[in-house]
C-alpha cells in the first residue's frame, strides 16, 4: 500500500468523511501507515494526574482503528497506569526507565490536573528510591523536560477543567500553565472524543505536530462551532426554541453552550456515531472550552450570571432594570417640566405671540 | 420673529438619520437575537440575524464617516468633549433638577449633549470589537480568552446595548422636550435665531414659588 | 520487628491507592490505605445552581457517572417532592445497570486478571506480578477474552450513549426528567447489542472466572474485610415502590433497614478538617488540610452507626439473596467472593435490562409531573454503581447550593481508620494476609484489587 499523504489522512480525519461511511477506508488506510511509521516507535508514556479516569474510558472507546489494533499494532503505548501489571512503585520502575532509554525521543500524553498548592502536596505521585513523596508536578516538570511531546488530553490536563473550578482549594492548572503554553498539544474535552485523541497521536506520528489554534488545539478537530454545525441549527434560524428538555427546538433556551465552544462533534457523534449530548435533547455544556466548567455554569441557564461586589443579579435583570429606571426617570422629569411651568402652556408666553 | 439659522448640514443630517435607524435596527434586533420571547420584534431569528448583521457594518462604516465629516467641516469643533467642557456641567445639573431656571450659553451644543455624542461613538467601537469577536469567535479566539472569554464578551455586549437604549431614549426625550423646532431642525436644517434648544421656566410660573 | 513495606500508587483502578504495611512473619499486622490525590467537588458546587450538580458530581468518578448523575437528581427531587415517572425510573435503570455492567466488566479483565496470568509483554502490559498457576492454553485463552472485553464494554458504552447522549459522562439524566424517549429503533438497537454483551458474560466472563475459581480456591478465604454490609437500595420498579435491590445494612452477617440518618462521616484519617470533632453529619463544612496530622488519605471515611461497611457487588447480592452468592456463606466475604458477586450481578442485570427494554412505551412522557426546585431544602440522594454505593448530601438556600457532600464507593470501602480505632474493609481485608516476597506482595495487591 502507498503511503498515505497528509492532504488524504486530514480528510480522512474530518468528521464528515466519517460521517459519509468512509470510516472503513480510514481504518485500512490509517492503520497500514501507521504500521510504517510506527517503525520509528516513539514509546508514549501517559500519566494520570488529579483525573476522574474518564479520559481512558473515553480513549477505549476508540472504533476505528479498535483498541486492540491501536495498542498491539499501530502506537507504542509503553506505560498507562490502567494497563501496567507491574507491582507498586511508579517511579522506580518501568516508567523512569524507558524516560531516561528513550530521552528526547518519547511522547508524554497526561491526563488530569496538576495541583500545585502546598508544594504540589495535593497530588503525590508516589516515592523516590529513598521513600521520600514524590509530587505529582515534580514527576511531570521533570518528564516533559525529557519528552519530545507533551500531549494533554482532556479538559483538566488542558486548561484545568472541572479539577480548577473555583474556588480551586487545590490550586489546579493544567499542564501548559505549568510548562509554557507553546510546549504543550492540547486535547481538550471533558472527556475527549477518542478519534480525538487519536487522530491527534497519528498526525503527530505520521506528519509532525499539528496545525493548531489560539489554544493549543489541533485545528482539524476543533476548528469549526459545535453551534455553526448543529443538526437544530434551522430551530435557532427560525426562533423555535425549546423550553423543556424532551421538547424539538434549539437549546440555547436551555443553557446549550454550542455558541461558544468549539468542537466537530455535530457531525462525529460519539460512541461510534450512536448519539451526541444535543442529539440527547441536552444541552452542550461546553467542555471542549477553556472556560469550562467555570463561565460556562450554570449548564442549564441562557447565561451565566454576573457577579459584581455584592450584587448578583443576571445581564437580562440588569438590562431591563436599566430600561425601567429609565422610563421612570425620564416620566419624573417630564412632570417636574410641568410642574416648573418650561413646557406646556406659559403665562407670559401669550403677548410675545 | 428671528431668523433661520442653518444648524445642521446635509451631510449631518443624512449621516443622523441613518446611525439612527441602524442603532434603531440592532438594537431590536439584537434584543430579539438575546430572548425572542421577550422581545418578539421580529419573525424569525433568521431575518433577525441577517438585519443585524448588515446593520453592524453600516453602523461602524457610518460612524467612521460621521468621524471624517466632522473633521472636513470643522464641526469637530463644537461637538467634541474636551476637559473644559466638565465646568459646564453643575451649571446643567442644576438645570435639569429644576434648581435653576435657564441654561447657560453654551454655544450650539451644551457639555450634556458633547459627552452623549462622543460617548456613542465610544460605544459603537465597544461594540464593534466585542461584537466581531464573538461573530468570528476563532480569528481573535487568544485575544478573546486573556480578555475574559466569550461568554463575558457576551454579557458585555448585551449591558452597553442598554446604556444605547438609556442614553438614546434620554436624547430623544430631551429632543422632543426642546419642542417641535428642534426635532424640525433635524429634518430641515433651519432652527430660529435667539430660540433656546431646551424650554426656559421664564416667565415665572410655579417655580417661582420654591 | 515489624517491616514496613509502602505500595503506591497501587494502579489500574479508577483511583490510584497508597498502601502501607507492616509485616511480621510473613504477614500483614497492620495496614493503611488511602488515595493520594484531592478529588472532590464539595467547594466548588457551594454557590452554583443546583440543577449543575449533576453534571458536575459526574465527574467523580469516569467509571460510575450514571451513579452520581442518578444520585444527584434523587436528592434534588426528594427535596422538590417529584416522584419519577415510570419511563424515568425505567431509563435511569437501564443506564444504571449498564454502567454497572460496564464497571464489573472493566474490573475483572482490566483490573483483576493482570494478576492471575502472564502477558505477553510489550505495549502498556510490562511486568508481572508471579505466581501464575493457571496453564499456558487456558492463559492464552484469557488473554484472548481479555481483548474482547474491550470490545464488549465499548459495547456497554455505546448503549449508554444511545440513551444518555454520550459516555463516559452521559447527558439525558437531568433533575425531574430523563431528557432523551427512546424510541422504537433505539430499543431494538439496544436489544441486539445486549444480546452479544450478555453472551460474553455468561460464556467467557464465566469461564474465566471458574478458572481462576478452580486454581486459586485458597482466594476464597483471604481478604474478608468487614462482616458489616451496606446497600442503599437501587432499582425502582415502574409500578411497586419497593427496590429491586433492598436498602438495607448488615452487622455481623445480620441484615437490618438502612436508616438513613445513622451514616456519618469520620474524617479523622482524611486530610481534611471540620470545625468540631473527627465525626460529623455529611453536610457538616470541611477543608482540605494535606498535612494533617494523623491524616493518611484523601478519602472521607463513610460509616453507618460509626462502624465502616463493605460496599459493593458483593454486599448487594449478599443482601439480595442471590441465590450463588448465598451458598458460598461468609465465604462471600473474600477475593474470590467479591468477584463472584460481580458476575453474578451481571448475569442479573442483563437480564433485568433486556426486560425493562421490553417495559419501555415510546410514547410515555419522559418528564416527571412538573414541579419546580424550592429555594430552600435538605436530602440525600442514594444509588448504587459498579464498586459501591454512592450517596449525595446536598442541602439548598436561596436555590443555589448551600453544602453539598458526595460519598462514594471509596469513601465506604477505603474508609481510613476511624476515631474508634476501626479499620476500613480494605485495611481489615489486608490483616493477616501473607506476603510471600518484599517486591511482589502479590496477595496484598489482589486483596486490594478485589473491592
Amino acid at each position: 500500500m502507498k503511503p498515505i499523504s497528509r492532504r488524504k489522512f486530514l480528510k480522512l480525519c474530518s468528521a464528515s468523511a466519517l460521517a459519509m461511511g468512509l470510516s472503513q477506508s480510514w481504518a485500512l488506510t490509517v492503520v497500514e501507515a501507521f504500521r510504517k511509521a510506527a517503525a520509528g516507535d516513539p514509546p508514549i508514556l501517559w500519566i494520570q494526574g488529579s483525573a476522574c479516569n474518564g479520559c481512558s474510558g473515553s480513549l477505549l472507546n476508540t472504533a476505528h482503528p479498535g483498541i486492540r489494533e491501536l495498542l498491539t499494532e499501530i502506537i507504542n503505548l509503553s506505560f498507562h497506569p490502567g494497563f501496567s501489571c507491574e507491582a507498586g512503585n511508579l517511579l522506580t520502575g518501568h516508567l523512569t526507565r524507558t524516560a531516561a532509554d528513550h530521552r528526547g525521543k518519547f511522547i508524554l500524553v497526561v491526563e488530569g490536573a496538576i495541583p500545585r498548592a502546598d508544594d504540589g502536596m495535593f497530588n503525590l505521585a508516589g516515592e523516590d528510591s529513598s521513600g521520600r513523596p514524590v509530587a505529582l508536578i515534580s514527576l511531570l516538570k521533570d518528564l516533559s523536560e525529557k519528552a519530545r511531546t507533551v500531549i494533554a488530553v482532556g479538559s483538566c490536563a488542558t486548561f484545568g477543567g472541572v479539577a480548577a473550578a473555583r474556588p480551586n482549594p487545590a490550586d489546579c492548572a493544567g499542564l501548559e500553565t505549568i510548562i509554557g503554553v507553546s510546549k504543550v498539544l492540547n486535547v481538550s474535552g471533558c472527556p475527549p472524543h477518542p478519534d480525538w485523541i487519536v487522530g491527534t497521536l497519528a498526525h503527530l506520528l505520521l506528519f509532525g505536530q499539528p496545525p493548531i489554534d489560539d489554544f493549543g488545539r489541533p485545528k482539524l478537530f476543533y476548528r469549526g462551532l459545535i453551534h455553526d454545525n448543529c443538526p437544530r441549527r434551522q430551530y435557532f434560524d427560525n426562533s423555535i426554541f425549546a423550553r423543556r428538555f424532551g421538547d424539538e427546538g434549539c437549546l440555547l433556551e436551555l443553557g446549550c453552550k454550542g455558541p461558544l465552544t468549539n468542537g466537530d462533534c455535530p457531525t462525529r457523534l460519539w460512541n461510534e456515531a450512536s448519539s451526541w449530548c444535543v442529539g440527547a435533547n441536552a444541552p452542550c455544556i461546553g467542555c471542549t472550552d477553556p472556560s469550562f466548567p467555570d463561565l460556562t455554569m450554570p449548564f442549564f441557564k441562557r447565561m451565566p450570571e454576573i457577579k459584581g461586589p455584592g450584587i448578583t443579579a443576571t445581564a437580562d435583570a440588569i438590562g431591563i432594570g436599566l430600561g425601567a429606571a429609565t422610563a421612570v426617570g425620564l416620566t419624573a422629569h417630564l412632570a417636574g417640566n410641568y410642574l416648573a411651568g418650561r413646557i406646556g402652556k406659559k403665562k407670559g408666553q401669550e403677548d410675545d405671540i | 420673529m428671528a431668523r433661520d439659522l442653518y444648524y445642521h448640514t446635509l451631510p449631518a443630517r443624512i449621516l443622523h438619520w441613518v446611525n439612527a435607524a441602524n442603532i434603531g435596527l440592532l438594537t431590536t434586533t439584537g434584543l430579539y437575537i438575546r430572548d425572542p420571547e421577550t422581545f418578539p420584534f421580529f419573525a424569525g431569528m433568521d431575518i433577525a440575524r441577517k438585519i443585524h448583521f448588515i446593520a453592524m457594518y453600516l453602523i461602524i462604516y457610518g460612524i467612521l464617516i460621521r468621524i471624517y465629516y466632522s473633521y472636513v467641516s470643522q464641526d469637530y469643533r463644537e461637538l467634541l468633549f474636551r476637559i473644559r467642557d466638565i465646568k459646564g456641567f453643575p451649571a446643567l445639573v442644576k438645570y435639569y433638577l429644576f434648581l435653576s431656571k435657564e441654561l447657560p450659553d453654551y454655544g450650539k451644543y451644551n457639555p450634556g449633549q458633547k459627552f452623549l455624542y462622543n460617548l456613542w461613538a465610544v460605544l459603537v467601537f465597544f461594540q464593534a470589537f466585542t461584537g466581531f469577536a464573538l461573530y468570528f469567535p476563532n480569528v481573535s479566539a487568544g485575544l478573546t480568552r486573556m480578555l475574559g472569554g466569550p461568554l463575558l464578551f457576551r454579557q458585555v455586549h448585551f449591558l452597553l446595548t442598554w446604556v444605547f437604549i438609556v442614553t438614546v431614549a434620554l436624547h430623544i426625550y430631551l429632543s422632543f422636550l426642546g419642542g417641535w423646532t428642534v426635532v424640525k431642525s433635524m429634518i430641515t436644517g433651519y432652527f430660529p435665531e435667539g430660540e433656546h434648544m431646551q424650554p426656559s421656566s421664564e416667565p415665572a410660573g410655579i417655580s417661582e414659588k420654591i | 520487628m515489624p517491616e514496613k513495606l509502602v505500595i503506591h500508587p497501587l494502579n489500574r483502578g479508577t483511583r490510584p491507592v497508597r498502601i502501607e504495611l507492616e509485616t511480621e512473619a510473613g504477614r500483614v499486622v497492620k495496614a493503611k490505605a488511602g488515595t493520594t490525590y484531592y478529588w472532590d467537588f464539595t467547594s466548588s458546587l457551594q454557590g452554583k445552581d443546583p440543577l449543575d450538580a449533576v453534571q458536575l458530581t459526574q465527574r467523580t468518578s469516569g467509571a460510575d457517572f450514571v451513579s452520581h448523575a442518578v444520585a444527584a437528581c434523587r436528592a434534588l427531587e426528594d427535596i422538590a417532592g417529584i416522584k419519577p415517572s415510570g419511563m424515568m425510573k425505567l431509563t435511569r435503570n437501564i443506564l444504571l445497570s449498564l454502567d454497572m455492567v460496564h464497571g464489573h466488566i472493566t474490573h475483572f479483565y482490566q483490573n483483576v486478571l493482570p494478576d492471575y496470568i502472564p502477558y505477553p509483554g510489550g505495549g502498556p502490559f510490562h511486568g508481572g506480578v508471579g505466581d501464575f498457576r493457571l496453564p499456558a492454553d487456558a492463559a492464552g485463552l484469557m488473554l484472548k477474552n481479555m481483548w474482547k472485553s474491550f470490545e464488549i464494554r465499548r459495547l456497554v458504552q455505546k448503549m449508554m450513549a444511545v440513551a444518555g447522549g454520550k459516555a463516559p459522562h452521559i447527558f439525558s439524566v437531568i433533575f425531574g426528567a430523563v431528557t432523551y424517549r427512546l424510541n422504537t429503533s433505539d430499543i431494538v438497537k439496544m436489544a441486539s447489542v445486549l444480546k452479544e454483551i450478555s453472551l460474553f458474560i455468561n460464556n467467557e466472563y464465566s469461564d474465566d472466572l471458574a478458572r481462576i475459581e478452580d486454581t486459586y480456591r485458597e482466594y476464597f478465604q483471604i481478604g474478608a474485610g468487614t462482616s458489616n454490609f451496606l446497600a442503599v437500595g437501587e432499582f425502582p420498579q415502574k409500578e411497586q415502590a419497593d427496590f429491586l435491590i433492598p436498602a438495607k445494612a448488615a452487622m455481623d452477617f445480620i441484615p437490618t433497614d438502612l436508616e438513613k440518618n445513622r451514616i456519618s462521616v469520620d474524617y479523622s484519617g482524611s486530610w481534611f478538617e471540620i470545625q468540631d470533632g473527627q465525626e460529623s453529619s455529611p453536610l457538616t463544612h470541611t477543608t482540605p488540610v494535606p498535612g494533617k496530622p494523623g491524616g493518611y488519605s484523601w478519602v472521607k471515611g463513610a460509616v453507618y452507626d460509626s462502624r465502616p461497611h463493605q460496599v459493593g457487588a458483593m454486599a448487594r447480592m449478599v443482601l439480595a439473596g442471590n441465590p450463588v452468592v448465598a451458598r458460598l456463606g461468609n465465604r462471600a466475604a473474600s477475593v474470590l467472593g467479591r468477584y463472584r458477586a460481580r458476575l453474578e450481578e451481571s448475569r442479573m442485570l442483563v437480564k433485568l435490562i433486556a426486560g425493562w427494554l421490553e417495559q419501555l412505551d415510546p410514547e410515555e412522557n419522559p418528564a416527571a409531573e412538573a414541579a419546580g426546585l424550592p429555594k430552600e431544602g435538605e436530602a440525600v440522594g442514594f444509588a448504587e454503581a459498579s464498586q459501591g454505593s454512592v450517596a449525595h448530601y446536598v442541602s439548598i438556600r436561596k436555590r443555589k447550593i448551600e453544602r453539598y457532600n458526595v460519598l462514594d464507593p471509596f469513601s465506604w470501602n477505603l474508609c481510613p481508620t476511624t476515631r474508634n480505632g476501626l479499620q476500613g474493609p480494605v485495611e481489615q481485608a489486608l490483616v493477616g494476609t501473607a506476603v510471600s516476597g518484599p517486591d511482589v506482595p502479590v496477595e496484598t495487591l489482589r486483596v486490594v484489587r478485589s473491592f
